[in-house]
C-alpha cells in the first residue's frame, strides 16, 4: 500500500534522504525509528507529496505521492510531527474544518472525542501540546482513511492517553489499514508495529520484523550480591564489570542470561536490575556504538 | 473550492475590514470637513503655508484647484498615503495567506486533505481579490453616500469609480506580487523584507520622480506611477494604467502558481 522505491533527496552529506526503500502492507504497522535529523519526517513529506524526490519513487495505493498527491491524500489519515494548527480557531472549529476538507463522519469524531477527551471549546493558542496533539489525533483518525501517516504520534500525551493510542492503532491495524509511524516511545513499537526499519544520517541501517528486532538487541543487567567475594569470582568467571558488590554486563550469543543465572543460584543475590526497553537498547546499539571512536 | 475561498476570507476578515472601514471613515471625515475648508479658505491658507517640496512629496497637483471632494482625495489620500496603505494592506494579507502558514507549518491543515496546490493558491488569489474589492468598493460607497447626505458635496459618479477600478488594479498587482514573493522563501521575515524592500522602494521612486525634473525619469521605476489619481480627477482617461496593472497581475499570479506547484516545503 505504501510503497519508497530507492528514494533519495540529498540535502548535502548526511542530510536528507538516501536510497530508501520499503513497503508497508495493509493490516500491518511499520515503525520508523532513528534519531532527530535522520530523515523520517523527510520520508514522511515526500509521502504527503510536499516534497519531490532527487532520484526514486514514492507511491501510495499506486499514485505516484508527488505527481498525483490530491489522489494520495484522498487515501491518507496524516498526523505532522510539530502540530501548527490555526492559533484563532478552537477546537471545535478545527475539527469542523478538516471534517469539511477530509468528508469525515461526524459520529467518528464524537467516538474519538470520547477516546482522547479535551476541551473542544479552548482556542489552539490556549491548549498545552498535550492538548494540541489530541486535536490532532482526532483529526488525524476522524478520516477513515486506509493509510495512516503519524510522525511521533503520542509525543506530549499522557500515559494513559498513550496506551488509548496504541489500543486505537491496534483496532486500526485490525480493520485492515496501511500505518507508517514514527516514534521515540519505544513501548508503543514495540507493542504495535510488525516490522521496522532503523534510520540513521538518512540511510536506513536495518529493516526486520519487530520481533526479530528485539530478539537481537543486547540487554544490560546490575546484579548486586550480598559478599565481595561472590562479586569479585562472578566478574572473573564472566569478564564483568565490578563495583563492589555489584557486577554489570551486556547479554551476547556468549554471556547468555541462564548462563549467569545457573551461577547466581549458589550465591546471596540481593537485586537483579534490568536495563531499558529491548527495542531501546536496539536503538543505543545503532546510533551510540556507531558513534564512538 | 469555495468552501476553502470561505475558510481563507472568514480567517482574514479583520485585517480586510480594519483597513477598508479605517480607510473609508477617513474618506468620509474628509468628505464631511470639505465644505467647511472651502468656506472659511483653511484649506488654501494651509497649502500656502506648506513648503513646496512637501506639497509634491504628498502629490499635491499645483495645476489643479481644489475645487470638490475628489480633487481634494487625489492630492491627500490617493497620492503617498494609499501608496503605503496599499503596501500593508497586501503585504499583511500575503503573509497570514502564505508566507506564515508555511513558515509555522499551519498550510499542513489545508494541504493535508485532498487539495492540490493549484486549488490552495487559486484560493488565496481570490481571496486577496476579493479583499482589495472590498477595500475600494466600500471607500467608494462612503464617498457616494457622503455626495447624497452631506450637503454641498459634490462627486462626480463616474470620476469617482473609475478612481476607485484603477486603485482595485493596484491593489491588484501589488498583492499578485506580494504573493509571489510570499511562496519564494520557507521564512516569513524574509518574503516581508523583499516585498517591502520593493514596494518602499517604489514609493521613494514615486516621490523622487515629482520632487525635480532632472529625477523625472525614475517614475518608470514604480508601479505606483500607473495610479495617477489627479489625472483621474482631469479626466484623464486611464485605461491604458488599469491595462497594464492587470497584466502585472496576470504574471505574477501566473508566477504564484508556477513557483508554488514547483517547491519543496518542510512543513
Amino acid at each position: 500500500m505504501i510503497h519508497l522505491e530507492r528514494l533519495t533527496k540529498d540535502y548535502g552529506p548526511g542530510r536528507g534522504l538516501f536510497d530508501v526503500s520499503f513497503d508497508v502492507l495493509p493490516g500491518s504497522i511499520f515503525g520508523f525509528i532513528g534519531p532527530n535529523g535522520a530523515g523520517k519526517s523527510t520520508a514522511i513529506r515526500h509521502l504527503m507529496g510536499l516534497i519531490s524526490p532527487d532520484t526514486g519513487r514514492a507511491s501510495i495505493g499506486g499514485y505516484d505521492c508527488w505527481k498525483q498527491s490530491s489522489d494520495v491524500k484522498r487515501l491518507v489519515g496524516y498526523l505532522p510531527g510539530e502540530i501548527s494548527l490555526p492559533a484563532h480557531l478552537t477546537g471545535d472549529q478545527v475539527l469542523d474544518l478538516m471534517m469539511k476538507l477530509h468528508g469525515a463522519s461526524g459520529k467518528r469524531r464524537d467516538e474519538l472525542l470520547r477516546r482522547f477527551p479535551f476541551d473542544t471549546d479552548t482556542r489552539v493558542r490556549k491548549m498545552s501540546k498535550g492538548t494540541k496533539q489530541k486535536l490532532a489525533l482526532v483529526g488525524c483518525f476522524m478520516k477513515d482513511a486506509p493509510v495512516y501517516l503519524l510522525d511521533e504520534p503520542t509525543s506530549g500525551i499522557d500515559p494513559l492517553m498513550q496506551e488509548r493510542f496504541m489500543e486505537l492503532a491496534l483496532e486500526e491495524k485490525a480493520r485492515g489499514k496501511a500505518i507508517l509511524m514514527s516514534s521515540h516511545h519505544f513501548p508503543e513499537m514495540e507493542k504495535t508495529c510488525d516490522r521496522a526499519a532503523l534510520i540513521k544520517e538518512g540511510r536506513i541501517v536495518v529493516e526486520t520484523d519487530i520481533d526479530e528486532l528485539i530478539r537481537s538487541s543486547r540487554k544490560q543487567y546490575r546484579i548486586e550480591l550480598g559478599q565481595d567475594a561472590q562479586a569479585e569470582r562472578i566478574a572473573q568467571q564472566f569478564g564483568m564489570t565490578r563495583h563492589g558488590r555489584q557486577v554489570e554486563f551486556i547479554t551476547s550469543e556468549k554471556l547468555t542470561l541462564n548462563a549467569v543465572i545457573q551461577v547466581l543460584a549458589e550465591c546471596d543475590v540481593r537485586a537483579i536490575h534490568s536495563s531499558s526497553d529491548d527495542l531501546e537498547q536496539v536503538f543505543m546499539h545503532y546510533y551510540m556504538e556507531e558513534e564512538s571512536p | 473550492m469555495m468552501l476553502l475561498v470561505w475558510s481563507l476570507f472568514k480567517q482574514n476578515l479583520k485585517p480586510i475590514l480594519a483597513y477598508s472601514i479605517g480607510t473609508s471613515l477617513y474618506l468620509l471625515m474628509l468628505a464631511a470637513l470639505f465644505p467647511t475648508m472651502t468656506q472659511t479658505g483653511v484649506l488654501e491658507a494651509k497649502l500656502e503655508a506648506l513648503p513646496p517640496e512637501m506639497l509634491k512629496v504628498f502629490k499635491f497637483d499645483s495645476t489643479m484647484l481644489l475645487d470638490s471632494v475628489l480633487a481634494l482625495l487625489a492630492s491627500n489620500y490617493y497620492g503617498v498615503i494609499f501608496e503605503f496603505i496599499a503596501t500593508f494592506f497586501v503585504i499583511s494579507l500575503a503573509a497570514r495567506l502564505f508566507a506564515r502558514p508555511i513558515d509555522g507549518g499551519e498550510l499542513i491543515l489545508y494541504l493535508a486533505a485532498p487539495i492540490t496546490r493549484h486549488r490552495y493558491t487559486f484560493a488565496a488569489l481570490s481571496t486577496m481579490l476579493l479583499a482589495a474589492f472590498i477595500f475600494v468598493v466600500l471607500n467608494g460607497v462612503t464617498l457616494q453616500m457622503s455626495d447624497w447626505l452631506i450637503p454641498d458635496v459634490a462627486i462626480d459618479t463616474v470620476l469617482l469609480w473609475r478612481l476607485q477600478l484603477n486603485a482595485f488594479a493596484l491593489l491588484a498587482a501589488l498583492s499578485a506580487f506580494t504573493l509571489f514573493v510570499a511562496t519564494l522563501f520557507d521564512d516569513e521575515r524574509r518574503a516581508f523584507a523583499l516585498s517591502a524592500g520593493v514596494l518602499i522602494f517604489s514609493i521613494v521612486a514615486s516621490i523622487l520622480s515629482g520632487l525635480s525634473e532632472s529625477f523625472e525619469w525614475v517614475k518608470y521605476l514604480s508601479v505606483f506611477t500607473l495610479f495617477d489619481a489627479n489625472a483621474v480627477v482631469k479626466n484623464d482617461e486611464p485605461w491604458l494604467s488599469i491595462g497594464l496593472l492587470f497584466t502585472i497581475s496576470i504574471l505574477f499570479f501566473s508566477a504564484t502558481f508556477v513557483s508554488f506547484h514547483r517547491r519543496d516545503l518542510s512543513i
